[in-house]
């Protein structure tokens, strides 16, 4: 009876209570020392995240982010507090992903400053912005001093040579800093890109509206007619470089309304381009399987044109079988 | 007296806690690229051996021995993380030196080795000078391994440029091959000296457990 | 009584070469390589080699004094390693360099680990990539030798030029690109190559087997075969690296698995790895290999095999 509650004791409440014991302690002091140490890990960390901004805007002492503004294309906006200028963290889209930019703008809407941060373009092309080679430093020196926009080719903005598509990304990205300057700085209304639909259900939303009702097509992937009736959209899977998805939306008289192209499996920078506004719009309007023939296909990227094509075709065809007509 | 100086000197050569003992060589690899990292990391480990085989000794008699282990490394991973969170506050570039190893010292087995195998059967100052001891060693080893490798590999110790920039650095040496190599030859080094000093203790294992039975061309001669 | 009675162990009939013997022939097949070295870039070339040698064969020397070994150098394993190792390197290679090379390769990857014969890897393999690793400018500094003719082989190695099919194939074979010192001239490896198979001192199916596969999974995949087979070192490897006695498998199922592996490695990593030759990792991966391989094609001795019944 004593040797049974002793046991007790020793093999099961004594553990519990020493353990609960030490990390009360143990939490008590953890929770001393980070009282006193969290604010100014903080302050150490807001320096050094903001340290990329003091390269390129120079005369600034210390900076305070800037809230809630609505340019596409840039991540953090921040603002010197000795008023000598902003600095925004944007992206534009390279060969491998985002490419990120620093760029510091002066009160006057002058770059003052770029650098380019870590990204994942082609090692000696792109990746050349960030490896410490001259070429980005070249190109970095460049930007600066432009203002309103830039773009390549003008102006001395010559890029890298043999990257064109990062060399394009990084002038998007200055492209969007100097509009969120133009939104934050001066006010002005904030370019906003709308982010093209990434899937089909997101391309109905878009070319139909809501509301958009499912229909039955032969061979197509998918068939919706929108809610008011007026358009009917009719998507089909064609041979690109890969396969693609193409969605045409036609009117009531099987004239092309507007075409979406899922180009994600396309060559980025080059096929891509297949399934942007400037190609696709010329789609737009047209109404027989000849006229689609007739539009050219973009060079280097014949596959991929030749995919919209023949998707495009291919949709009319069965708009026409589901109009009953011929 | 003697037998606590004995205890003080014990982890500088004889059980040298990474050159015999074998023991957080991860950390030792890792930080060694540098000297000024190899001594941050010896202080803080130092600084966290100390306190835990303090507390760890004064509680011994407390501590059951079923729930020890997890009574040892809370212990532990508390102190790493007030060290932790003093270096980021106010010694930030040693915690960007770090990086990761930092909080691995919870898991650097000198700290629980040395709460199992010393401070939980001796007394707390007994055990409070074997953890200096010990951190001192700990703190040599990696800073003499460090300078070498920095040597080699960037040609400054502690950042001070020491071979002339003309000279071409090996910088096989700053990444883990070289590791490993300056591993060897420091253990190496130890073991000379110990037979130099003649307290060498031979241990023979034989044939049968040695892992280098398959390429070694002089069978019988570790005996 | 006792001392009438002559017990050895197997084996009981021996051949009558020599380790010096090999070497010797090794050393013979290497010299159109120096020579080809020499002319393509320069007397430094000669200079680089000797050395190269002299220190591995010091170094050898020294550790076995120190260490109270009975001396090996006269074997001329050192002298061959030394050369190889020499080759490995652009003619540019400052001679205290090549002496650390020279010391990771007897030092470190022989001697330590027991000698000749007890090495765990080609020495000169394992030091080359040590200094690719450590002296990286150093190794891939490409030096063009002056009879270049062709433009795009006056930049870098010719496995990075990107066309590599339009390279003239006689540039190619004579070595007239840049590169390290041996590996350039391809015609002066074909010769060592004729004479170490005339003397017999190494079979023929490793090199062949490699090169076999290089070939084949190059053709399949498209790229320029000729082109890839005679740059990046792959002859030079083939013939004489991958050949070496201690660090490749003796049966000649494990030298088919050898020479297919190595290909296989060189193919991946050349297409799909960043480095532009492959053939350096390749064999080492494959010499970390070779027990296993050993163990796995073991001949099973005339009588012996699994008991039936």
């Amino acid at each position: 009876m004593a040797k049974n509650k002793s046991n007790t004791w020793e093999n099961v409440v004594k553990p519990i209570v020493v353990l609960v014991v030490i990390c009360l302690i143990t939490s008590a002091l953890l929770a001393v020392t980070n009282y006193f140490t969290a604010p100014i890990i903080k302050e150490k960390e807001q320096q050094a995240a903001y340290a990329a901004y003091f390269e390129v805007l120079p005369g600034a002492d210390s900076f305070t982010t800037v809230e809630g503004f609505a340019t596409t294309g840039v991540e953090e906006a921040v603002k010197a507090d000795n008023g000598t200028g902003y600095a925004f963290k944007a992206v534009g889209k390279g060969f491998g992903g985002d490419v990120p930019v620093i760029v510091g703008v002066d009160m006057d809407g002058v770059i003052t400053g770029v650098s380019f941060m870590q990204n994942s373009e082609t090692s000696g092309f792109g990746a050349r912005l960030w490896d410490g080679s001259e070429d980005g430093a070249t190109y970095a020196a460049e930007l600066t001093g432009k203002s309103g926009s830039v773009a390549l080719g003008q102006d001395g903005v010559n890029g890298l040579s043999g990257a064109t598509v990062s060399s394009t990304a990084v002038v998007n990205a200055v492209n969007s800093a100097l509009n969120c300057f133009a939104e934050v700085a001066l006010g002005q209304e904030a370019t906003v890109e709308e982010a093209a639909p990434a899937t089909l259900e997101e391309a109905v939303t878009a070319l139909l509206g809501e509301g958009a009702a499912e229909a039955s097509a032969e061979g197509a992937v998918a068939a919706y007619t929108s809610a008011d009736g007026a358009l009917t959209l009719v998507a089909v899977e064609a041979e690109g470089f890969a396969p693609m998805t193409v969605a045409v939306s036609f009117d009531a008289e099987g004239v092309v309304a507007d075409l979406w192209v899922d180009v994600s499996g396309q060559t980025q920078g080059i096929g891509t381009p297949a399934g942007e506004a400037a190609y696709t719009d010329q789609f737009v309007g047209l109404s027989d399987a000849a006229a689609v023939d007739g539009v050219d296909t973009i060079a280097g990227a014949t596959l991929s044109s030749d995919g919209v094509k023949t998707g495009v075709a291919a949709c009319m065809e069965i708009f026409q079988t589901m109009k009953g007509g011929n | 007296m003697n037998s606590k100086v004995k205890t003080l000197t014990n982890g500088l050569l004889k059980e040298n806690p990474v050159l015999r003992l074998v023991l957080g060589t991860c950390p030792t690899l890792a930080v060694t690229t540098a000297a000024s990292s190899g001594l941050g990391m010896g202080i803080a480990a130092t600084f966290v051996l100390i306190c835990s085989n303090i507390v760890i000794s004064a509680l011994r008699k407390v501590i059951p021995d079923k729930v020890r282990l997890p009574a040892y490394i809370t212990i532990i991973a508390t102190f790493v993380t007030i060290v932790q969170m003093l270096v980021k506050a106010f010694f930030t570039e040693l915690d960007t030196a770090l990086g990761v190893y930092l909080p691995l010292i919870v898991v650097n087995c000198i700290i629980l080795g040395r709460a199992e195998m010393f401070a939980s059967k001796n007394k707390v100052v007994d055990s409070a000078l074997d953890g200096v001891g010990m951190g001192l060693g700990f703190t040599l080893t990696l800073v003499l391994m460090g300078s070498f490798r920095e040597l080699i590999s960037k040609g400054s110790i502690f950042g001070v440029m020491i071979l002339p920039e003309s000279l071409d650095r090996f910088t096989l040496m700053g990444s883990a091959p070289g590791g490993f190599f300056t591993f060897g030859l420091f253990m190496a080094l130890v073991v000379w000296i110990e037979i130099k000093t003649n307290n060498r203790i031979k241990r023979s294992i034989g044939c049968e457990g040695c892992p280098s039975k398959g390429a070694c061309a002089g069978k019988g001669e570790c005996e | 009584m006792e001392n009438r009675l002559l017990v050895t162990a197997s084996p009981h009939i021996t051949g009558r070469e020599t380790t010096r013997g090999l070497m010797g022939n090794v050393i013979a097949a290497l010299v159109p390589c120096i020579v080809a070295a020499a002319l393509i870039f320069g007397w430094q070339a000669l200079l680089l080699v000797g050395v190269t040698t002299a220190a591995c064969v010091g170094f050898e020397y020294l550790y076995c004094l120190i260490m109270k070994k009975p001396n090996p150098v006269g074997d001329l394993s050192a002298v061959v390693t030394g050369i190889i190792l020499a080759l490995n390197m652009p003619v540019t290679m400052p001679l205290w360099i090549a002496v650390v090379g020279a010391f990771i390769a007897i030092v470190l990857v022989k001697q330590l680990f027991g000698g000749i014969g007890a090495n765990f890897a080609n020495p000169a393999l394992v030091a080359r990539i040590a200094l690719f690793s450590g002296f990286a400018s150093r190794m891939t500094a490409v030096v063009i030798p002056d009879c270049v003719t062709v433009d795009a082989l006056s930049s870098a190695t010719p496995l990075q030029t990107a066309d590599m099919g339009s390279l003239p194939v006689l540039d190619l074979l004579l070595g007239r690109y840049g590169g390290v010192m041996g590996e350039t001239c391809s015609l002066a490896i074909l010769i060592g190559l004729a004479w170490l198979l005339i003397t017999r001192t190494i079979s023929p199916v490793i090199p062949v087997t490699y090169l076999a596969t290089v070939a084949v999974l190059f053709a399949i995949a498209g790229e320029p075969v000729l082109a890839n087979l005679l740059t990046g070192g792959l002859l030079f490897g083939a013939v004489f690296m991958a050949t070496d006695y201690v660090t490749s498998p003796f049966t000649l199922r494990g030298k088919l698995v050898f020479g297919l592996g190595l290909g296989l490695i060189t193919f991946a990593i050349r297409m799909w790895g960043d480095l532009p030759e492959g053939v350096s990792y390749a064999i080492l991966f494959m010499n970390l290999l070779v027990p296993y391989i050993n163990n796995l094609t073991r001949q099973v001795p005339l009588g012996g095999g699994k008991k039936h019944g």
